[in-house]
């Protein structure tokens, strides 16, 4: 899947596919490149840290299903920052449906 | 002598080890069992990973005033102490002096940890990454 | 809160009070430092998620082995190149590495 087909659903403003060290593989959207650099940084450290938090919840409780971690989401005022696999993607909350964004996250992070 | 070893003469170091990316990756020595070295490793391996984000964004909004690349964390619980210096960590009985000891003795042996301690630590992983852990 | 008190600790760079939710209340900078009130109210911000994760874990460390000994939290610190934070309870403390006596530190922030 394009990162276009992302960007085109309402109210995503920045999509961007991140290499493991946190480089940006491919991006699109509104932000400029040096944002759009941090943000795939800054997505990766969130998903190492998800990551580890969740493996010890999954330790600690015990119980199966939460470890590894998909995803995480961050949903702020008025903007929302989400990300599944090394998929992350930048929505306006007004507009942006994020059942439908994570689908389409989930499903490019998959390719 | 290796570095875990080294930890380990000293009086009151419960145990020490080494962990990787991946929580099942780790080796130790001293009071722990294997299934709790594993859950050690899967813990410091946690907060390396949170403190490297951490120090990350406050080194976005403050470049170049200190914080890294990080070198490690200290968790002081009641009686027992646990710190972590690059991939090695110790757990330590709360004495007088002792963790002062242990951390000028990790950071001196383990050295200055530069900025692809991750990558290195990634690099280990190998095989499938997305397999599960339990 | 004595926060001077705090700056006696060998190495000492800033000393800096904040609520629970992170939010930077008060804070004593060491002249020349680099470090500046944004820089302290994000360390605070960062110091309370890593006291609650570390509270997590003693909590299931301590369930899950049967080993006792890590509650209640005494402190939480992280190493960074240059210098230190070490905090406890609503109060921190930034050290330089050179000079930090984390003992110290760690004491003076319980009588705190």
């Amino acid at each position: 899947m394009s990162l276009r087909k992302i960007l085109v659903l309402d109210g995503v403003t920045a999509v961007c596919r991140f290499r493991d060290d946190g480089v940006v593989m491919e991006a699109d959207g509104m932000l400029p490149p040096e944002l759009m650099e941090r943000l795939a940084k800054f997505a990766q450290w969130y998903r190492r840290m998800v990551s580890g938090n969740t493996d010890l919840l999954s330790l600690f409780s015990q119980m199966r299903g939460w470890s590894p971690s998909q995803g995480w989401i961050v949903q702020g005022d008025a903007v929302t920052v989400c990300s599944s696999g090394n998929m992350v993607c930048l929505f306006d909350n007004a507009e942006g449906s994020l059942n439908q964004i994570m689908e389409a996250l989930t499903e490019a992070a998959h390719e | 002598m290796n570095i875990v070893k080294q930890l380990m003469a000293i009086p009151g170091v419960i145990a020490a080890g080494e962990f990787a990316f991946r929580g099942d990756r780790f080796s130790y020595e001293g009071a722990l069992t294997d299934e709790f070295a594993r859950m050690a490793s899967i813990l410091c391996r946690a907060n390396t990973l949170a403190i490297n984000m951490q120090t990350e964004i406050v080194d976005s909004f403050a470049e170049g005033c200190g914080c890294r690349p990080v070198q490690g964390w200290i968790a002081h619980g009641n009686l027992v102490t646990i710190c972590a210096v690059g991939n090695y960590f110790a757990f330590v009985e709360n004495r007088d002096e002792l963790l002062n000891d242990v951390m000028t003795i990790m950071r001196a042996k383990v050295g200055d940890i530069r900025d692809d301690l991750l990558a290195n630590l990634y690099s280990k992983i190998g095989g499938d990454t997305r397999e599960a852990l339990y | 809160m004595n926060l001077d008190k705090m700056m006696d600790l060998p190495g000492a760079m800033a000393a800096f009070t904040y609520s629970d939710k992170g939010d930077l209340q008060a804070h004593v900078l060491r002249e020349g430092t680099e470090l500046t009130p944004q820089v302290l109210d994000l360390l605070a911000h960062s110091c309370v998620a890593n006291l609650a994760i570390a509270n997590m874990e003693a909590r299931g460390w301590e369930a899950v082995t049967g080993q006792g000994g890590f509650q209640p939290l005494k402190g939480f610190s992280v190493v960074g190149l240059e210098w230190s934070v070490v905090v406890n309870g609503n109060c921190g403390v930034v050290v330089r590495n050179r000079d930090a006596d984390y003992e110290a530190a760690f004491k003076a922030l319980q009588a705190a």
